[in-house]
């Protein structure tokens, strides 16, 4: 048996970890943290205490003992090494021995998925067929409707096991992170329990063979996105008018409004499956099933079903919920927001990607790249002025999806675009585990103007940060560089094919120079600052701004992060010689080599232009930043950054005014219109009632007069239907 | 020349004055007696019938004064009819005071 | 045309019967309207009479003129102060019940003068002759009333007697002073 046909244990393993930490693990967990006192023993609910005492970063912030409960914490003994750390967060708790029993079998689990992954994925190396034409694992009918199969199955392709290595890689070293990041919290075996819930629905996305098993997977990321960001659910609200993120209003948000975009999506699904009768990508991705399709129709479809893309990779205008995102644990930013949900968008769009190149009109790739492209733009300059290290980091993702979405629509195949979600992937989950070893590292501080120095405190997470903060600025030869100079080369030559239209590639190099500053402001805000080592990129101590007491994050935490630095590093690599794109297409592609292109510069000297100034505003600090927020012009431009150009509270104003006011008049007709025919049928045939009752005289004279009156009634209608006047 | 259409007409004329009074007068007794008229114009009815049809080539020996038997039923009940009548009005009366049907409205919404 | 006895009989008696008939219903004095109806009562006799139908005018002379006619009187005294006597006689609907009234013996009259059936004379010399044959329609009354044979009343007759004696004991029951 080759490996490729035991694809199914992938996500069953994890399905498997969850489920015995559902039903054997958790009220295990549970039972000892009453037995400790950490969880009140009446009912079964349980979580009223828990975000009060295990908390929440943002709410505890700056509360006095919550910066370190190391003492409390030794007292209640009977728990491994992270818990000397575990004040980052001010949990206060007790990890107990069946939550990290479970949560080691769900490490181990994703151990498992992620070595299967990278057997199926030697194998694809190696075998040209199984490139060319996949392997399909039939799982089991559905049910049938006349000529009509519903199927779940399971087909691995290169693109799939691209995304397998990426899923089941980074949720493997988000799930080791976590047993760190979440120690002391009394959720642990609840977080591990979604965590494993939303890799299973993350693989099922990525692995089905049709689009009803995509959507199944589709929605439940979705669900599980919802239950991770609000995971904290519990936590008190911040005070009025405050940026703190919270996290049970974020959670709804970033339920909502993807569901806007899968509205959408749902409507191009059953459009195409009307125009074609199946859900089957094969079948879908060949031009010759639309030889009697309208291509109008294939058109809107597909941009339909980019529409719950752009709800899922946070592409504007649907970008709002991403940011507020940031509101659940950081190892769920790293694995679900950065690196594998969010990218989901792109998974679909490339999943169709024949469809969208070959078979509907030009427009849909282009409203592709014009999302994509502006959203990279928009998001970029966003993040130049947020203080939020993750909010910051949240921004960037938006606008590196967006560079996705533009590689897609440029490329001659959905390569680029994936290549660059592959190497984003291991950089920017690296960025997000960074910044939550950071401030787990400042005792849940997320405010980078309280932070500064921390390289000296824990330099293994500072090292890889910048491999990192380096890969995404795109300095060669990290692994950013190669997918995203590759993007903003190849829009290049599409700006050149397409008559001189340069916009695509005018906005992602821009938006590569505002990378390499903004991703280079926050590493020297956080990490350097004025006086520290080498200019200021290695601060100290006297550097930090804040009053916690930072320390490097154990070894669970730091190990992913070293494990993810080298194919944040390296990855970009695999692209030389079009390894990447030949493996995707299963054909030989030959790509320019970046490092002959003088092109190729262009962007890597914008890039370095950006950390320049990043360095001599925020490092060196030779240049202040009031510069370029003391005028008028630059203060008003900076306001306005500030406040994310307003979309929130535009959305906010159109939510209350329009869509409030439309439901408001829908409500009145309801109550008047609707309710008014029942009500008045009702009340009518009480007043037609109320007037005949009155014909109910008691006087029998009345009646008499009734009685011989309807008789000459009658008469007179026979008289007249007999026609006897008339002889 | 008088025909059956001259009885006819009688009766169907003193029915309706019958009628008339049945249906405005507000005493009981007004009214019973109202009644009365318009059985009696009935009977002229039936009675100029019967008396017409009894001629008739072909008509058996007095079959044909059914109307008649009909009559004299008509005036057996109506006999009854008003003695009962007559007492209930009495017991009205005798309870309210008053025989004005217009008063008597007992079964008024 | 010829002007008979009969002819002249019949509308003098049908012109009494008329206009005592709307005195009955017209009066205000009730003692006079039921003096009136003994009248129409007896007109109507007339009109029997007129018909061949002698046993019907005896009865009706006998029940009607007789004892309905006292026992009309015998109520209106009984209950002599039951109305107001300034009040109207009339109810409130006496319009429309004279409109219903004219209408009905509009539509009454128009029918019978439409009917096929309006033939021939009641009281010709023929059913004169044959009445007095026969013994009179009262032999044959008496015929169809009692005879056990086919052909008769003597159920109904039998029946009526009991409605009779169930309106005597209701009478009785109803009017009794409890």
């Amino acid at each position: 048996m080759s490996p490729v046909e035991y694809v199914p244990l992938i996500p069953l393993l994890p399905l498997a970890a969850m489920v015995i930490i559902f039903g054997v693990t958790r009220p295990l967990d549970m039972a000892a943290q009453r037995r400790l006192g950490l969880r009140p023993t009446g009912g079964s609910g349980g979580h009223n205490t828990e975000g009060t005492t295990a908390g929440h970063e943002q709410a505890e912030t700056h509360g006095p003992g919550a910066a370190h409960d190391d003492s409390a914490t030794a007292r209640r003994g009977d728990h491994d090494e992270h818990d000397e750390h575990g004040g980052g967060h001010g949990h206060g708790g007790v990890t107990t021995t069946w939550g990290l029993i479970g949560a080691w079998i769900s490490v181990i689990a994703m151990v498992g998925s992620f070595g299967l992954s990278l057997a199926i994925f030697f194998q694809f190396l190696s075998d040209k067929s199984l490139q060319q034409n996949g392997y399909v694992a039939h799982l089991w009918d559905w049910f049938s409707f006349g000529p009509l199969h519903y199927i779940i199955d399971f087909r691995v392709d290169t693109l799939t096991v691209v995304m397998l290595i990426v899923v089941t890689g980074v949720s493997m070293l988000v799930h080791l992170y976590s047993i760190g990041y979440m120690a002391g919290d009394l959720g642990f075996s609840r977080f591990f329990m979604e965590l494993a819930l939303f890799t299973v629905s993350m693989l099922i996305l990525v692995l089905g063979a049709n689009i009803l098993v995509l959507f199944i997977g589709w929605e439940l990321v979705g669900l599980s996105s919802y239950l991770l960001i609000g995971f904290w659910f519990d936590a008190a609200p911040p005070p009025q008018g405050s940026d703190l993120p919270y996290p049970p209003p974020a959670a709804l948000k970033a339920f909502v409004t993807t569901r806007l975009g899968d509205f959408g999506m749902m409507i191009g699904i059953l459009m195409l499956f009307l125009a074609t009768g199946t859900f089957t990508f094969t079948t879908l991705n060949t031009a010759s099933t639309y030889a009697h399709v309208d291509q109008f129709t294939v058109t809107t479809a597909m941009i339909l079903i980019f529409c719950g893309a752009v709800g899922k990779s946070a592409q504007f205008p649907l970008h709002v919920w991403l940011p507020d995102a940031m509101a659940g644990p950081t190892p769920v930013s790293a694995l679900i927001h950065a690196a594998t949900m969010v990218a989901a968008g792109v998974y679909l769009v490339a999943r169709f990607f024949p469809l969208y190149h070959n078979v509907a009109g030009p427009q849909s790739l282009e409203v592709v790249g014009w999302i994509g492209s502006s959203t990279a733009l928009f998001a970029a300059v966003i993040a130049l002025a947020q203080n939020d290290i993750k909010k910051v980091l949240a921004y960037s993702t938006i606008s590196q999806l967006g560079y996705m979405f533009v590689g897609l629509a440029v490329g001659p195949d959905s390569a680029l675009g994936i290549f660059h979600l592959f190497t984003h992937a291991f950089f920017k989950s690296l960025l997000f585990l960074g910044s939550g070893s950071v401030i787990h590292a400042v005792a849940g501080n997320q405010d980078m103007r309280k932070m500064g120095g921390l390289a000296k405190y824990m330099p293994i997470t500072a090292f890889t940060f910048l491999v990192a903060t380096l890969s995404i600025s795109g300095v060669p030869p990290f692994s950013g560089f190669f997918s995203k100079d590759a993007i903003i080369g190849v829009a290049f030559s599409y700006g050149t094919a397409h008559g001189g239209a340069y916009w695509f590639y005018g906005m992602t190099l821009f938006t590569a120079f505002l990378t390499a500053f903004y991703m280079f402001r926050l590493f020297f805000m956080t990490f350097g600052g004025k006086g520290g080592a080498i200019g200021g990129l290695w601060g100290g101590g006297e550097q930090y701004r804040g009053d916690a007491h930072p320390h490097e994050s154990p070894w669970v935490m730091t190990l992913p992060l070293i494990i993810l630095a080298f194919p944040a590093a390296l990855a970009g690599f695999w692209s030389v010689g079009s390894g990447f794109a030949s493996f995707m297409t299963a054909s030989p592609q030959v790509y320019d080599n970046p490092f002959t292109d003088s092109l190729t510069f262009v962007g890597v000297g914008l890039s370095v232009v950006g950390i320049g100034l990043a360095w001599l505003v925020y490092g060196l600090e030779i240049v202040p930043a009031r510069v370029f927020t003391g005028n008028p012009l630059g203060r008003a431009i900076y306001t306005v950054i500030l406040n994310k150009f307003y979309v929130d509270e535009l959305y906010g104003w159109i939510i209350k005014y329009i869509a409030l006011g439309l439901a408001n008049g829908a409500a009145l007709f309801d109550k008047y219109i609707i309710d008014g025919i029942v009500n008045g049928s009702a009340t009518s045939v009480q007043r037609i009632g109320d007037a005949t009752r009155r014909t109910e005289t008691g006087a029998l004279q009345n009646y008499g007069a009734a009685i011989f009156g309807g008789a000459l009634i009658i008469a007179l209608a026979v008289f007249i239907a007999t026609g006897a006047f008339i002889r | 020349m008088v025909t059956l259409n001259s009885f006819l007409v009688l009766g169907a004329l003193v029915f309706c004055i019958g009628l008339f009074g049945a249906l405005s007068k507000r005493n009981a007794v007004a009214i019973l007696m109202s009644i009365e008229i318009m059985l009696n114009a009935v009977n002229i009815s039936l009675v100029a019938y019967a008396s017409t049809f009894q001629s008739y080539a072909g008509a058996g020996h007095g079959e044909r004064l059914t109307g008649q038997i009909f009559a004299i039923f008509i005036i057996t009940v109506a006999a009854a009819e008003a003695a009962v009548a007559l007492a209930m009005i009495i017991a009205i009366y005798r309870r309210r005071s008053t025989i004005d049907v217009g008063q008597i409205n007992l079964m008024r919404w | 045309m010829s002007i008979d006895v009969a002819t002249v009989a019949f509308y003098v008696i049908a012109i009494t019967l008329v206009g005592s008939s709307l005195a009955v219903v017209l009066l205000r004095n009730i003692v006079h309207a039921a003096l009136f109806l003994a009248v129409v009562f007896g007109a109507a006799a007339g009109i029997y009479v007129l018909l061949n139908a002698e046993f019907i005018a005896i009865v009706q002379i006998l029940i009607y003129a007789g004892a309905v006619t006292i026992l009309v009187l015998f109520a209106i005294m009984l209950t002599q102060n039951a109305m107001s006597q300034s009040s109207s006689p009339f109810s409130g609907q006496t319009w429309l019940a004279a409109i219903i009234a004219v209408a009905l013996a509009a539509g009454l009259i128009f029918t019978v003068g439409a009917s096929q059936m309006a033939l021939g004379a009641p009281n010709s010399s023929a059913n004169l002759a044959h009445a007095i044959n026969g013994g009179g329609s009262v032999a044959r009354i008496g015929q169809l009333l009692y005879s056990p044979f086919n052909y008769s009343y003597v159920l109904p007759f039998e029946i009526a007697s009991v409605v009779l004696l169930a309106a005597i004991i209701g009478a009785i029951v109803i009017g009794r002073e409890d």
